[in-house]
C-alpha cells in the first residue's frame, strides 16, 4: 500500500475541509475503489460523496469511476463546472 | 492562445492583436466578453471569487480550441479567462475568433463559451451581503452545449 494525495476543488474542498487528503493506493485499484476507502478513512468523505454531485478527474480529464488509477497518476474530486 | 489569469483584459487590445494577425485573409471577427452581473443564482450579487483546477483547466480549452478548427475554418482563437475576486460589472471571460467568413466566426465563438461553460474546471461563487455562496451549475447549460452534437 501506498499513501496517495487526492485533490478536491470548490465547494467540495470546503466541504472536507482539505485541498488534499492521503488514501492508500493499491496496484490495480479503481477510482471506486479508493472511493471506498476514502469513504472508510474520512467521515466528511463519506457524506460528502452520499449528499453531493461529485465529478472524477484522472490526471486532468473526468473519467468514469470504473478507471483503473495508477502509482503516479493525478486523482480529482469537484462539483459541476460553473465558469465563463 | 489561452490564458488563465487574475488580472483584467482589454478588450481593444485582444480586437487589435487578433487583427493584427490576420494577413489579409480574415473577412470577420467576432468577440464575446462575459461580465458579473447583480444576480445569478441569487439577488444582490456584490461579486464573484472563481476558482479553477491549474492545468486541467488549460487542457480542456486547448481540446475545445482544436475542436472548433476542426468544425470550421477559423483563423486564430483567443481565451481568457479570469480567476480570483471580481466586483461587479467587472470583464470575466473573453473568447475571440477570427475566420474567412462571418459565419465561421460566430458559431466558433458560441461553440467556445458553450463548452468552456460545461467543460472547463473552473467555478463561481456569489458574494452577496448575506455571505458567500457556491454558484450550482445549470442544466439549460449543459442542454445548449449538447445542441452543438
Amino acid at each position: 500500500m501506498i499513501p496517495m494525495k487526492v485533490k478536491f476543488f470548490a465547494s467540495l474542498r470546503e466541504y472536507v475541509g482539505h485541498d488534499q487528503l492521503d488514501v492508500q493506493w493499491h496496484s490495480g485499484d479503481t477510482v471506486a475503489e479508493l472511493i471506498d476507502r476514502l469513504q472508510e478513512e474520512y467521515e466528511l468523505c463519506a457524506k460528502m460523496f452520499r449528499e453531493k454531485n461529485v465529478l472524477c478527474a484522472l490526471n486532468q480529464s473526468v473519467v468514469p469511476v470504473s478507471t483503473e488509477v495508477g502509482e503516479q497518476d493525478e486523482l480529482a474530486f469537484f462539483p459541476p463546472v460553473t465558469g465563463g | 492562445m489561452i490564458s488563465v489569469q487574475e488580472h483584467d483584459f482589454s478588450m481593444a487590445d485582444e480586437y487589435e492583436a487578433l487583427k493584427s494577425q490576420s494577413g489579409g485573409r480574415n473577412g470577420a471577427i467576432a468577440t464575446f466578453v462575459g461580465l458579473v452581473r447583480d444576480y445569478g443564482d441569487q439577488r444582490g450579487v456584490t461579486g464573484l471569487s472563481l476558482e479553477h483546477y491549474p492545468g486541467m483547466t488549460e487542457r480542456v480549452l486547448e481540446t475545445l480550441v482544436a475542436q472548433a478548427h476542426s468544425r470550421w475554418n477559423v483563423s486564430q482563437t483567443r481565451i481568457i479567462h479570469r480567476v480570483g475576486e471580481l466586483l461587479l460589472d467587472e470583464q470575466i471571460v473573453f473568447v475571440g475568433v477570427s475566420a474567412a467568413h462571418r459565419s465561421d466566426a460566430f458559431a466558433a465563438c458560441e461553440f467556445l463559451m458553450d463548452f468552456l461553460k460545461t467543460q472547463a474546471p473552473f467555478w463561481k461563487k456569489e458574494m452577496t451581503q448575506d455571505g458567500a455562496k457556491w454558484v450550482e451549475a445549470k442544466e439549460s447549460d449543459s442542454h445548449k452545449a449538447q445542441s452543438w452534437d
